[in-house]
């Protein structure tokens, strides 16, 4: 470990550093004793970082009272689910028959909006991971909504419906024998695949498909001839329905269109207009550039999203800008 | 007993070790809570559902490497998905209480004599980082858990673990600074003791 590049906030986070903080062994105390000999000059940042540790270690909630830990466990008691020893008492197998009929019921009424309801939502500034039933994973990216057909299981395919955007992991399915196909309806095409993983977004009035692994095929609505494609890993197909509109393209590293399943954007010269309409679509906010000139200002780099605060306070240390942020809007303007 | 058997011990059905499970967690539950939501009584409830469905499902569970991590991550599901949860997040917390650090300096040494003292001192330093930053810290440091069982717990990447943690840090340091002399006397006098 070379402690020399450390800066406090790094000391603190080192498991070995916390470790003689709180609890110094006699060979943690003769290692440091040792090290701040050899590195005099380094005194203030140990001295900072003990603190840090000091107060990050300090416990700074209120315990529970007594009452409160009684008052809980007398709860947990009542709630348990206790043994039921008399049998031949008449009241019991009245109970059970109650009991028995609103079980049925829920279950019907359970089953009823299984087949209903089978949409998927995020809110605004929410990605969900879903797993569907035959194992697939789906990553839900924010305001969007994914629906999966009624006849799951007994269909010959598996159908799914997305608004918004949606990263698919698909395992590949067979039923007696038969490779059970996995098709995505989006407003302007079909996707079509066995099991393999790729991106599909159809905000901006249109749909766009990124291939990252194993091969799709791809049916387009709206065209007579020619309306089937079939992707490589590393395309990107841009349809819209409407105006007719077709793009392909090949990526030589389509990772940076998926990056937002882990919380983060690369940016590979995104204008500041294109990242407002991201921030507009994730989080739901309403974004005013003030000056022309800052719409076309571009940014290359990786920016966090978990949290709009921290994207917005990343995208202010990039560029000369300040972002005010009133409830549902985002005004930016040069700084 | 260590948490392994006690864990299994309670599957079997033992009241008993589910009480010193119950006695031995509900301290760092509660507080780990309340770093989700400042309502209490949400807190409560959620951890009263919890250990009411561990009992009430106690065969279907399989055995744990760290008991501890999985109250955790069960807890934070069961807080974070109630709706009211929600308006807590951005609830700005009362920024340090000015009591403690205004005054003569006298006072100040008066009021660090006491080790409790202190700590509500520290803490409150704690209590100016925005939540998530608190919720990380408050898993790091003060319950020990490593990053990848962070992750786990509050269900983002371990790279954000790393990420807010050196941000907590960095934070931590700059609210430290405006109070370092006075954090170095109190520092002092609780070496000397």
């Amino acid at each position: 470990m070379n402690y020399l590049l450390f800066e406090p906030e790094d000391f603190a986070l080192d498991e070995f550093f916390c470790r003689w903080v709180l609890e110094p062994t006699p060979e943690s105390e003769i290692f440091w004793r040792d090290w701040l000999n050899d590195f005099p000059g380094k005194n203030k940042e140990i001295e900072i970082a003990r603190q840090l540790v000091l107060v990050a270690t300090c416990d700074d909630e209120i315990s529970p009272s007594q009452l409160t830990i009684d008052k809980i466990w007398e709860g947990i008691q009542n709630g348990k689910q206790t043994k039921v020893k008399d049998f031949q008492n008449i009241r019991f197998w009245m109970k059970l028959a109650a009991a028995i009929t609103i079980l049925c019921l829920a279950f019907a009424g359970y089953f009823y909006k299984r087949v209903q309801n089978h949409t998927y939502r995020t809110a605004f500034g929410e990605s969900r991971r879903l797993s569907l039933p035959d194992g697939s994973l789906v990553t839900l990216n924010a305001n969007s909504r994914l629906r999966i057909s009624n006849r799951w299981g007994m269909a010959k395919e598996r159908e799914v419906w997305i608004e918004g955007e949606a990263f698919f992991s698909v395992n590949k399915l067979k039923r007696s024998g038969v490779p059970v196909k996995f098709v995505v309806h989006t407003p302007d095409l079909d996707v079509e695949v066995k099991g393999t993983e790729f991106n599909v977004n159809t905000r901006k009035n249109q749909t766009q498909v990124v291939l990252s692994e194993g091969s799709i095929n791809l049916h387009l609505w709206g065209i007579e001839k020619k309306n089937e494609i079939r992707m490589k890993p590393g395309d990107l197909v841009d349809f819209s329905q409407n105006n007719k509109k077709l793009l392909v393209r090949h990526l030589k590293d389509a990772s940076p269109v998926f990056s937002w399943k882990n919380n983060r954007w690369t940016l590979n010269d995104t204008s500041l207009e294109e990242i407002s309409s991201l921030i507009r679509e994730t989080y739901g906010v309403t974004v005013t550039i003030e000056e022309d000139s800052l719409r076309r200002k571009k940014i290359c780099g990786i920016v966090p999203t978990d949290n709009m605060d921290d994207l917005l306070s990343s995208l202010e240390s990039i560029l000369p800008i300040t972002i005010l942020h009133y409830e549902n809007q985002l005004i930016i303007r040069t700084r | 007993m260590n948490d392994a058997d006690l864990w299994r011990s309670f599957r079997s059905g033992d009241d008993h070790a589910f009480s010193l499970l119950y006695q031995s967690y509900i301290e760092v539950l509660y507080k780990y809570g309340h770093k989700l939501t400042v309502d209490s009584e949400l807190v409560e409830d959620a951890i009263q559902d919890m250990f009411i469905e561990l009992w009430n499902s106690r065969q279907r569970l399989s055995d744990t490497d760290s008991v501890k991590f999985y109250l955790f991550r069960v807890l934070r599901r069961k807080i974070t998905q109630n709706p009211l949860a929600r308006k807590t997040t951005d609830c700005g917390v009362e920024v340090m209480d000015q009591k403690f650090f205004s005054g003569s300096a006298e006072n100040q040494l008066i009021a660090a004599e006491s080790e409790n003292t202190r700590k509500k001192m520290l803490g409150r330093a704690l209590l100016k980082l925005p939540p998530r930053q608190q919720e990380v810290v408050n898993l790091r440091f003060f319950n020990e858990f490593n990053h990848q069982q962070i992750a786990d717990i509050m269900n983002i990447s371990i790279q954000s673990v790393h990420n807010t943690l050196q941000k907590s840090m960095k934070g931590l340091r700059e609210i430290l600074s405006d109070y370092t002399e006075i954090i170095l006397v109190i520092t002092l006098i609780c070496l000397c003791k």
